[in-house]
C-alpha cells in the first residue's frame, strides 16, 4: 500500500507556511492567527490518520461468453474500520470495452461496511481476452494522505465465436468406414433402402424380402445403404489478415466460419480436425462430440497472425491431421502464396478440397487517385484469376463477405462441386 | 485595529473554503456538522492566538475580547438584514 500526499495536504502546509512567514516578515500576528488552523488541521490530520483495511473482490457472473455480449463485474469491498473515501477505476485491458456509464465508483464505508460497484463490460471479438486491473483509492477522514493499493489484475475472459447456423452442408465425396449419419454409396447393413436382388449363397435369411420372393417365385433380398460418417478438415489461413481494427478483419471472420463449420459437421456426427496453417502451425486431431468442438474452439481463441520466415507446406502439417478421404474445406482470404501453395499441394495429393474465401475486398478501398484505382482493379484481377486457377484444378471456390449469411458461400460451393462431378458431354 | 478583530472569523471562513474546496465531498448531514466543528477549532484556536499577541504586546485583552464579539455581532447583523431583504 502506498501513502501519497493530496492536493489539499500540499495546499494547507503551503497557505500556512506562506501565511507564518508573512506574519513574521511583516509583525503582524493576525497572519499567524490565520495560519495557526491551517497547520494544527494538518498536525491533528496526520496524527491520526490510519491505513485503511479494505477486502476488495472482484467476481465476474461468468467467464466466458459470446462475442459482443456483455459480462458483469462484480466489486465487493469491505471496510474493516471506517474510511471516508473509497474509489475504484477500472483499466481495461485491450480487447475489452465499458459498456456501463462510468469506470469509476466512489463510496463511503463505516466500520464492518460493505459497498458493491458494478460495471458492464464488453467483448467485441472472440480470443481470451484479460479483463485489466482495478486502482483502488482511499482516503483518510482529513482527506489529507491518500492510500493506493497494489492494482488488482483481473482474470482473462474466454469470448466464444458467434454462432452461424447452417442448414446445408458441403457433402464429402467419399465416407469412412465408422458409422454415422450419412448415407453411403455402398451397399450393406444400414436403414436406406438400395434395391432387391435374387438371393446368393452367404446371404442372411433376415435380409429375405418375403413379399418380392411370393411375386417372383425366387428368393430375393433386399440390399440396404450403410450410415457411415466423415472426415472434415478445416484447414484455416492464418498467414495473413486484413482488416482487423474493432475485431472485425478476415481472421475473425476465418474463425467465426471454422466453429460454425465445426459446430455444424459435428452435430453431423462426422470427426472434425483443424488445421491453422500459418506463421505457426495449430492442430487439432479429426474426433467426434461435443467435446471435440469445445477442444477446436480452445485451439481457435489463440490463433493469430504471426509473422514468420519460416518456409512452410503442407509436408510440414503432421500426417494425422490429414487424415485420406477427409473432406478439406480451406477458410482463407487468399492472400499469402504460401497458403495457396498448401491448397495446390493438397488438392494434387487427391484431396476432397473445397474453398471459402473469406473475402478482402469490402476491407481495402480503391484509393482516390487513378493509379490506386487503376492498380486496386489490377488485384481484384489477379484475385478472379487464382480463384479461375484453383477452380480449373478441380477447387470449388466460393466467397464470403461478413454481411452475407455464411450458407451462402457453402450453398455456392457445394452447387460449384456438383457441376465438377457433372461429366462433360461429348 | 478591525482586522485584528475580524482574524477569527476570517480564519474560520478560509478554512470552510478549503475545506469545500479540497474535499472529501461528504454527505449533506454529515458534512454540515464537519464544517461546524472544523469553523468552532479555528475559531478558538485563532482567538487564543490572537489573546496571547494581545497579551505578549501589553494591550487590553477585555477590549480585544469586546472588539472580536463586535466583530461577530457585526456579521450577524449584516447577515440578518441581508436574510430579511
Amino acid at each position: 500500500m502506498r501513502r501519497l500526499p493530496t492536493r489539499k495536504l500540499r495546499a494547507y502546509v503551503a497557505l500556512a507556511a506562506l501565511c507564518s512567514l508573512a506574519g513574521l516578515a511583516a509583525g503582524r500576528p493576525q497572519l499567524v492567527a490565520l495560519a495557526a488552523p491551517l497547520a494544527a488541521y494538518v498536525v491533528v490530520g496526520l496524527a491520526l490518520t490510519r491505513a485503511p483495511r479494505l477486502a476488495v473482490e472482484p467476481s465476474l457472473a461468468r467467464t466466458t461468453v459470446l462475442e459482443g455480449e456483455t459480462l458483469e463485474l462484480t466489486v465487493a469491498v469491505t471496510a474493516a474500520a471506517g474510511v471516508e473515501l473509497v474509489e475504484l477505476e477500472l483499466r481495461t485491458g485491450p480487447g475489452v470495452l465499458i459498456a456501463s456509464s462510468s469506470t469509476q465508483w466512489s463510496a463511503r464505508l463505516g466500520g464492518g461496511e460493505r459497498g458493491e460497484a458494478r460495471f458492464e463490460l464488453a467483448v467485441p471479438r472472440w480470443g481470451v481476452h484479460p479483463l485489466g486491473s482495478l486502482a483502488v483509492r482511499a482516503l483518510d477522514q482529513f482527506g489529507l494522505i491518500a492510500y493506493e493499493l497494489q492494482p488488482i489484475s483481473l482474470r482473462s475472459v474466454r469470448a466464444f465465436p458467434r454462432r452461424e447456423t447452417l442448414r446445408r452442408l458441403l457433402a464429402p465425396l467419399e465416407l469412412q468406414a465408422t458409422i454415422g449419419s450419412r448415407t453411403a454409396r455402398e451397399r450393406g447393413e444400414g436403414i436406406e433402402f438400395a434395391e432387391n436382388r435374387p438371393f446368393l449363397p452367404g446371404d442372411r435369411l433376415r435380409r429375405i424380402n418375403w413379399r418380392v420372393t411370393a411375386r417372383r417365385g425366387v428368393p430375393y433380398v433386399s440390399e440396404r445403404h450403410p450410415e457411415r460418417n466423415a472426415d472434415v478438415i478445416l484447414f484455416l489461413d492464418t498467414f495473413a489478415e486484413v482488416g482487423g481494427e474493432g475485431g472485425q478483419g478476415t481472421l475473425a471472420l476465418a474463425v467465426r466460419a471454422t466453429t460454425a463449420l465445426a459446430s455444424e459437421y459435428l452435430a453431423r456426427k462426422d470427426r472434425v480436425g483443424v488445421v491453422a496453417f500459418g506463421g505457426m502451425l495449430v492442430g487439432v486431431l479429426p474426433r467426434l462430440g461435443l467435446a471435440q468442438l469445445y477442444r477446436i474452439i480452445d485451439a481457435l481463441l489463440g490463433s493469430e497472425v504471426v509473422f514468420s520466415y519460416a518456409h512452410k507446406d503442407v509436408s510440414s502439417v503432421p500426417r494425422r491431421l490429414l487424415p485420406p478421404k477427409a473432406l478439406v474445406i480451406g477458410i482463407s482470404p487468399l492472400l499469402d502464396d504460401r497458403y495457396v501453395g498448401a491448397l495446390l499441394d493438397l488438392r494434387g495429393r487427391g484431396f476432397d478440397l473445397t474453398v471459402v474465401e473469406v473475402s478482402p475486398e469490402p476491407f481495402v478501398a480503391p484509393g482516390r487517385g487513378r493509379g490506386e484505382a487503376v492498380a486496386h482493379r489490377l488485384w481484384l484481377l489477379q484475385r478472379e484469376a487464382l480463384r479461375a486457377r484453383l477452380g480449373q484444378l478441380g477447387v470449388a471456390v466460393a466467397s464470403w463477405r461478413d454481411d452475407e449469411p455464411l450458407q451462402l458461400p457453402i450453398a455456392t460451393a457445394a452447387e460449384l462441386k456438383r457441376r465438377q462431378r457433372r461429366p462433360i458431354a461429348a | 485595529m478591525t482586522a485584528s478583530f475580524l482574524t477569527p472569523a476570517v480564519a474560520a471562513a478560509l478554512l470552510v473554503c478549503l475545506e469545500l474546496l479540497f474535499g472529501p465531498r461528504r454527505e449533506a448531514s454529515r458534512a454540515l456538522g464537519w464544517l461546524a466543528g472544523v469553523a468552532l477549532a479555528a475559531v478558538a484556536l485563532s482567538s487564543v492566538l490572537l489573546l496571547a499577541a494581545t497579551l505578549a504586546a501589553g494591550r487590553s485583552v477585555a477590549l480585544t475580547i469586546a472588539g472580536m464579539a463586535a466583530a461577530v455581532a457585526a456579521i450577524g447583523l449584516v447577515r440578518a438584514l441581508l436574510s430579511r431583504r
